[in-house]
């Protein structure tokens, strides 16, 4: 297999991870092969069950794979205890959930500065760093609101805001447009792209909305646990150097 | 983190509340019924602690606990009196007359007759009057309570004029005067408590043939307690115990020969058991309402123990909060029922007791709630 290259953040060959037991056993990678250089958005797409949503569990270490190579951001999953996952997790990735999942009983400002307070920032700066992470996004005035008081398309900007306000060098999301209008989706998009790309963080995003696939350095089809097809996708060029709120006004 | 643990927990408002409130009634429960047991208990010896100055009981060897007069015949007294190491010794009779309500109606009293000459054995506290007043023709004293309350109302619990100092009271069809009201411990039976001298006792109890209840003892100073109660039982063939033995023997006779440890026991241990389903119960539904989120903290880089350490701290906090307002709750009955009827005595071994109760409760709740984030699998975020 040899060692991978550098620059990618990920390096999967002959990845298996089947679910159930004997006859009940589902494969759902058969052998997956994958390179994602930091830096890089990839869209993950494919068919319900092709296998886009464990990959990104195993990617982000949240699933231990069966057989084969996954290496993340340099680390050997196979090789890693469960503690040192959870650190991995802690320190180096972001999440996006297709529901949101920010937890509704706290406020945004609350809820953004979790990571932080994982990575044992203190309670004042963590609010702080919070605080200009939602500003970033647009919703620094609504700091003290609870979840439950904003719109889909808000929340969803507070969990882009709560996956990347401990700078972590990968991301992954679930379905992050799925439960949004397209025109709230593809501002989402833009938004992820614009700050986390800035930095070289690695996004990989499972999807099945088609009007994103554009912003996406590179999409990757799946099905049946494989990757059937891989290509560029269109071109975007550098960040846009507007301020990401006026885009949002 | 935990700041947030306890923000997720409070803000829940209805769950935190209906937890709290769960954990209230247990903390009240597992307070309210040991301290009326206690109280309870404390009253069925309250005649025998009451007496300073007392080193030795005598009494009839067939008696159980203090309530358990077997009259003795006057002459033992002038046995005792005469046994090696025995500085003085007095009468004390202890029985019940009845009383004659303002309606007609009687009501039972205890009826203590105590030394004519030194008034040993008298009450703890006079609050009105003085104990050497008795030797004033058919003096009686009276608990103030009683004097106030259940001597002053009719059978059926109507109030008439209270009683004070120069009242008098039928007692047994024959007239006695109040010359003093006293504070002294209610006893077991919370009935009225009244004083008279031993030999005036004679005049009430005109049928009872033999009166002398029980001898009290003082020890000449250096003499051996146990020693000179094994000479009372060789020359007299009465029992004598000391102050701590008697009273022990009595609060063990009401622990272990009536139903009361197992009916206050039953309803404390009921009350711990359905307060703390609830409170468990409640709290429980909160972490698997909750249980998403707990994945998705895990899945963000939260580790086993910290998840714990949260749901630890939720609990606990819930079980604190519960168990003030439990305990004040409590406390505040115990003040209401002060100087009452109401036999309540709220120590500090109940309040820890109740405080280690809930402590465990609140660690078990805790270790059954998390077990659910526990297995939960980090992966399971992505499942929607």
């Amino acid at each position: 297999m040899g060692d991978p290259p550098l620059e990618m953040a990920i390096h999967c060959r002959g990845l298996v991870k089947s679910f159930g037991r004997g006859d009940a056993r589902v494969p759902a990678l058969r052998g997956l092969d994958l390179d994602i250089a930091y830096g890089e958005m990839v869209m993950l797409v494919g068919p319900s069950g092709c296998g886009k949503t464990t990959l990104i569990s195993v990617i982000a270490a949240v699933l231990d794979q069966d057989a084969g190579l996954c290496r993340v951001l340099g680390r050997d999953l196979a090789r890693l205890t469960q503690a040192d996952k959870t650190l991995l997790r802690r320190k180096a990735v972001g999440f996006v959930f297709q529901a949101f999942n920010l937890i509704p009983t706290l406020t945004l400002a609350d809820n953004v500065t979790v990571p932080l307070l994982l990575n044992g920032s203190p309670r004042e700066t963590g609010r702080k760093q919070a605080v200009e992470m939602l500003d970033r996004l647009g919703l620094g005035g609504r700091a003290n609101a609870l979840p439950s008081e904003l719109s889909g398309g808000q929340q969803q900007r507070v969990a882009i805001a709560r996956a990347l306000v401990h700078k972590p060098s990968l991301v992954v999301c679930d379905e992050p447009t799925s439960a949004l209008d397209a025109k709230t989706g593809e501002t989402m998009l833009h938004l992820l792209r614009e700050i986390a790309l800035q930095e070289r963080r690695t996004l990989v995003i499972v999807t099945h909305d088609n009007r994103i696939l554009k912003y996406a350095d590179r999409v990757i089809e799946m099905s049946d646990g494989v990757i059937t097809r891989s290509g560029a996708g269109p071109s975007l060029g550098p960040p846009a150097s507007t301020d990401i709120r006026s885009s949002l006004s | 983190m935990f700041r947030l643990a306890l923000t997720m927990l409070i803000n829940e408002r209805g769950k935190y509340l209906g937890i709290v409130a769960a954990l209230s009634f247990t903390a009240l429960m597992m307070a309210q019924q040991p301290a009326m047991f206690v109280g309870i208990l404390s009253r069925a010896t309250a005649l025998i602690d009451d007496i300073p100055a007392v080193d030795l009981w005598v009494m009839d060897p067939n008696v159980q606990y203090v309530d358990d007069s077997k009259p003795m015949q006057d002459a033992l007294l002038y046995r005792v009196k005469g046994i090696a190491g025995v500085e003085w010794a007095v009468p004390f009779y202890a029985g019940t007359i009845q009383a004659r309500l303002p309606d007609g109606n009687f009501r039972n009293c205890i009826f203590y007759g105590i030394d004519d000459a030194t008034f040993i054995g008298g009450p703890a506290r006079m609050i009105e009057g003085r104990i050497a007043d008795l030797r004033l023709s058919d003096g009686v004293v009276v608990d103030e309570a009683s004097a106030r309350g259940l001597l002053a109302q009719t059978a059926s619990g109507e109030q008439q004029a209270q009683l004070s100092v120069g009242s008098t009271l039928e007692l047994n069809d024959l007239r006695a005067s109040i010359v003093g009201l006293h504070g002294g411990t209610p006893n077991f039976q919370s009935q009225p408590i009244i004083y008279t001298t031993y030999n005036r006792v004679k005049r009430f109890k005109t049928s009872d043939r033999k009166l002398l209840s029980f001898i009290l003892v003082k020890l000449q100073p250096g003499a051996d307690a146990a020693a000179v109660a094994g000479s009372i039982r060789r020359y007299t063939g009465l029992a004598a115990y000391t102050k701590a033995e008697f009273s022990a023997m009595s609060s063990n006779y009401f622990l272990f020969r009536t139903g009361i440890f197992l009916n206050f026991g039953a309803s404390a241990l009921i009350s711990f058991l359905i307060g703390g389903s609830i409170a468990a119960q409640t709290f429980y539904n909160f972490t698997m309402d909750h249980l998403r989120y707990f994945g998705v903290l895990k899945a963000m880089g939260a580790s086993g123990r910290l998840l714990f350490g949260m749901i630890a701290l939720q609990m606990l906090c819930a079980g604190a909060v519960g168990f003030g307002v439990g305990i004040g709750v409590v406390t505040f009955f115990g003040v209401v029922v002060q100087g009452n009827t109401i036999a309540f005595n709220l120590n500090y071994w109940i309040i820890g007791g109740s405080a280690v109760a809930i402590l465990l409760l609140s660690l078990g709740t805790a270790v059954l709630s998390s077990r659910p984030v526990r297995r939960l699998e980090p992966a399971a975020v992505f499942r929607g």
